[in-house]
């Protein structure tokens, strides 16, 4: 099987002034719906009532990474992600992406949620609603913000299996792994601080889930969307940072 | 090849307003203000989310109240879990008992009663229902806690007068 591997929103570009250059050159994140998008590592990105631009520091070591807020008085339509075409139906698949929420200063309630990646099937039983998304994960507020995983079951009432994982810190630096094997029927994860070590072996948990009909993850986003009404009112104008996907079939991502 | 993902794209943008969606089934039926008990553990759990889709649940359970309305209502709501580990959102809409339907009242604030002050303050539909209109109550949990379900009181206050079926002088 021919692997994949997209270090996405790696933004930092050093060396291109050769040996020994301090530079370091941030791909411009343009503010608007574009093809390519992220700078041009991505099949595209699409801005609707968002703000979306560079961050002044990357995640994970990184120079540099896009940063989104959803506008004042956005509609449910509101949407800043950026869009991944890679993935061939792929009935095995793990992604790994880096968030920073301390921008998020009103994320302090469970109903100011919003969605920070979504992978899609060209096809999903028909239990499964109007949507395509094989994999949803959710970021919340609280006490600690939380994540919350909705993956492809057609053995869980609403064809969904709900997982949900409080970050480990209030910090606000994370990193969130999965790893979805349809055939085995096994969704495992990793929901960590962002300097933590992880271990394939050790996830934060796992579940089995029958992705009967589910037809393999065709397309990814990553961003923020999907933003519930007490989120546009409590967090408009807060930015997300995002930075450092990856994603693979086999093997896994860690730091 | 490129039909398809202009396809896949369209759906991508479809599904932002929840694609998990289910009809629900009412736990209760209210015709008039009152104090109403329930439990939320098991109920309703192919609603997956709430109010458009925005609010994902915690999958442990939603307790559906139907609301009966009469003649020029104008309602509120409160609600209390007496049970640890389940701190409430409190959800009402006037359209159909479904995940995709908007909410005029969605509310939690990781505590056991919501709105906060309760019963002093209510959470008031940001629109009220209609005359002889049905509309729906949601007592779920958001938050990722144990056991993320239980025992609950909910309040209706205001007035929604009964519908007058049969009236006849003698």
């Amino acid at each position: 099987m021919k692997s994949f591997t997209m270090k996405a929103l790696a933004v930092a570009v050093l060396g291109l002034a050769g040996a020994g250059s301090a530079l370091a050159a941030c791909p411009q994140i343009v503010a608007t719906s574009a093809t390519p998008g992220g700078g041009g590592a991505w099949s595209s990105q699409t801005v609707t009532s968002a703000t979306v631009g560079n961050a002044a520091t990357g995640l994970n070591g990184t120079s540099c990474a896009p940063s989104i807020a959803i506008n004042a008085g956005a509609a449910a339509n509101a949407k800043g992600l950026f869009t991944d075409q890679s993935p061939q139906n792929e009935t095995s698949y793990r992604a790994r992406f880096y968030v920073n929420t301390t921008g998020l200063t009103g994320l302090t309630a469970a109903n100011r949620v919003f969605r920070v990646f979504s992978a899609l099937a060209t096809g999903q039983p028909a239990t499964a609603g109007a949507g395509a998304e094989e994999v949803i994960a959710f970021i919340g507020g609280g006490a600690t913000p939380f994540v919350r995983f909705f993956v492809g079951d057609t053995a869980s009432p609403g064809s969904y299996k709900i997982i949900s994982a409080v970050f480990p810190n209030t910090a606000g630096n994370y990193r969130i792994e999965f790893a979805l094997d349809s055939t085995a029927g096994t969704f495992r994860y990793w929901i960590s601080d962002a300097a933590a070590a992880t271990a394939d072996a050790t996830p934060t948990g796992s579940t089995t889930v029958t992705q009967t009909g589910w037809t393999g993850v065709k397309q990814i986003n990553l961003g923020l969307f999907g933003t519930s009404t007490n989120y546009r009112s409590g967090v408009a104008g807060q930015a997300l940072i995002v930075d450092e996907f990856d994603s693979r079939r086999q093997t896994f991502i860690g730091q | 090849m490129k039909a398809s993902m202009k396809a896949l794209a369209l759906l991508a943008g479809c599904a932002f307003a929840g694609a998990a969606f289910a009809q629900c089934t009412t736990d209760g039926v209210a015709s008039n203000v009152g104090t109403f008990p329930g439990n939320t553990c098991g109920k309703n759990l192919a609603l997956t989310s709430i109010c458009g889709g925005g609010d994902p649940t915690n999958g442990a359970g939603t307790s559906v109240i139907q609301v009966n309305m009469g003649n020029t209502p104008n309602i509120n709501l409160g609600v209390v879990s007496s049970t640890a580990g389940f701190n409430p959102e409190l959800a009402y809409t006037r359209g159909t008992c479904s995940s995709l339907s908007a909410c005029d009242v969605d509310d939690t604030n990781n505590t056991q009663t919501v709105p906060t002050g309760f019963p002093g303050t209510t959470d008031t539909p940001t629109t009220q229902p209609a005359a002889g209109s049905t509309s729906f109550v949601f007592i779920s949990d958001l938050n990722p806690e144990a056991p993320g379900c239980g025992d609950y009181n909910l309040t209706i206050g205001g007035t929604f007068p009964v519908k007058v079926q049969e009236f006849t002088v003698q």
